[in-house]
């Protein structure tokens, strides 16, 4: 009797396991129709007090770099850990010549990756922590483009009530949350069908001043255009005169507690 | 006299994410076979195709792409499974686990699964890249970044072991 498996045993085998992997969403090709099914990542919640790492209700635990624009790169968790695609992809029958044969990862994001516009984004509320007087929201970014395409800063916040008046808030920009800080400004690029995500925080007032307004959401704009995204219900307490706190787009995985 | 060479035309964006598109459901179920955590695949993923359009413009052979995205996703596996160990190493007692459902329970439960999960990370790349993405033996060892006769060898003792671990089990 053999020891070894056979390798179409092997085959089935791994075939059979495949079978129970979701249904995992494949991004659109271009000019085709989205296959729908959403990613199956997963954004779990944060549990309140796990990250607790500021509990007074300041201003100065917000605000941290902000504006500071560090030079643009692409972002990741582990950023340069990939083999060179200067050894991949240079190979050819004919050598071309080596100044113009390699496909360099500068670390900044190609020129002709286009800024995602509302058109490419749809906006999901993620997970939601909140502690001593603080509330934060996980803002999910996805391309729903056929496209990859970047964002760069910390998008416009609009805050309107259900039947859209205008609801007059403090927007403060900053890479210090009381979660932790979400790293510098940098350029994010999005593949098709992809997340990416920011923070939405505000600091309840203790005395109850500030009465949430039931329903109320937020108009995001994406950096570098005029267009907002559909209204979005987040959980802020969002109430005229409030501050809220919003963080730059950065790629999910360096999301504090994500 | 040496002709000048006609510079060959930069692949286009369009034409990377064509073949992205074409091999992310295959680069993604194989990230799953190989990671501790399937959930991290569409990450993996998603981070080697940023990592490529990055350096798009300078890209001349786009018959390379799709063996380049193999052999990043198993070299950026491999960064996520080091990672996790670092961090399985320092993680806080208080932690709390996950609540939401795993998608991926019935996944990890599987014994062929399972039994993957057991070998030798090397043995568990030539496996999955030979019997589940469908690569030929040179094609395994350029994304693993070894010789064919390494693959060989680990292809054998893979499926020795795995038929091993698959008879304790049952």
């Amino acid at each position: 009797m053999s020891n070894s498996m056979d390798p179409n045993e092997a085959r089935r085998l791994l075939s059979e396991s495949e079978r129970l992997l979701p249904d995992i969403s494949t991004p659109p090709l271009p000019g085709n129709l989205r296959t729908g099914g959403g990613s199956t990542r997963r954004w779990v919640a944060v549990s309140s007090g796990v990250l607790v790492t500021a509990a007074v209700a300041s201003v100065a635990v917000w605000v941290g770099t902000v504006g500071t624009n560090s030079s643009p790169r692409v972002s990741s968790a582990a950023g340069t850990d990939l083999p060179s695609p200067t050894v991949a992809l240079s190979v050819s029958a004919t050598p071309p010549p080596s100044s113009t044969a390699t496909a360099e990862a500068s670390g900044s994001p190609s020129p002709s990756i286009a800024n995602c516009s509302a058109n490419d984004l749809s906006a999901e509320l993620g997970s939601i922590s909140g502690f001593s007087f603080h509330t934060i929201d996980t803002i999910k970014l996805m391309n729903t483009s056929s496209m990859p395409c970047q964002l760069e800063g910390y998008p416009k916040i609009e805050a309107y009530t259900q039947s859209g008046t205008s609801i007059p808030i403090t927007v403060v920009n900053s890479t210090s949350t009381v979660l932790g800080d979400v790293g510098p400004v940098e350029s994010v690029t999005i593949a098709p069908e992809h997340e990416v995500g920011f923070y939405i925080g505000s600091v309840r007032d203790p005395n109850g001043a500030c009465a949430p307004i039931i329903g109320a959401g937020v108009r995001i704009i994406p950096p570098g255009s005029d267009v907002p995204l559909p209204q979005l219900e987040i959980q802020v307490g969002l109430c005229s005169g409030l501050t809220v706190y919003v963080s730059p787009i950065v790629d999910k995985t360096t999301l504090p507690g994500d | 006299m040496s002709s000048a060479k006609r510079p060959q035309p930069t692949v286009t964006l369009e034409e990377l994410t064509r073949v992205y598109l074409s091999e992310y459901r295959l680069l993604v179920r194989t990230a799953a076979f190989l990671l501790r955590s399937p959930a991290d695949a569409e990450d993996v993923v998603q981070h080697v195709y940023v990592h490529l359009i990055s350096g798009h413009n300078n890209i001349r052979d786009l018959d390379k792409v799709a063996a380049y995205l193999r052999r990043s996703v198993v070299h950026r596996s491999n960064s996520v499974l080091r990672h996790l160990r670092v961090a399985q190493r320092h993680a806080s007692r208080t932690e709390t686990p996950a609540t939401v459902a795993d998608p991926y329970d019935a996944f990890e439960r599987n014994t062929m699964v399972a039994a993957l999960r057991n070998l030798p990370r090397r043995e568990r790349e030539a496996v999955v890249l030979r019997y589940y993405a469908d690569l030929s033996v040179q094609g395994t060892a350029d994304a693993m970044q070894v010789s064919a006769g390494a693959v060989k060898a680990y292809t054998s003792r893979a499926l020795t072991r795995l038929a091993e671990l698959l008879r304790e089990s049952s």
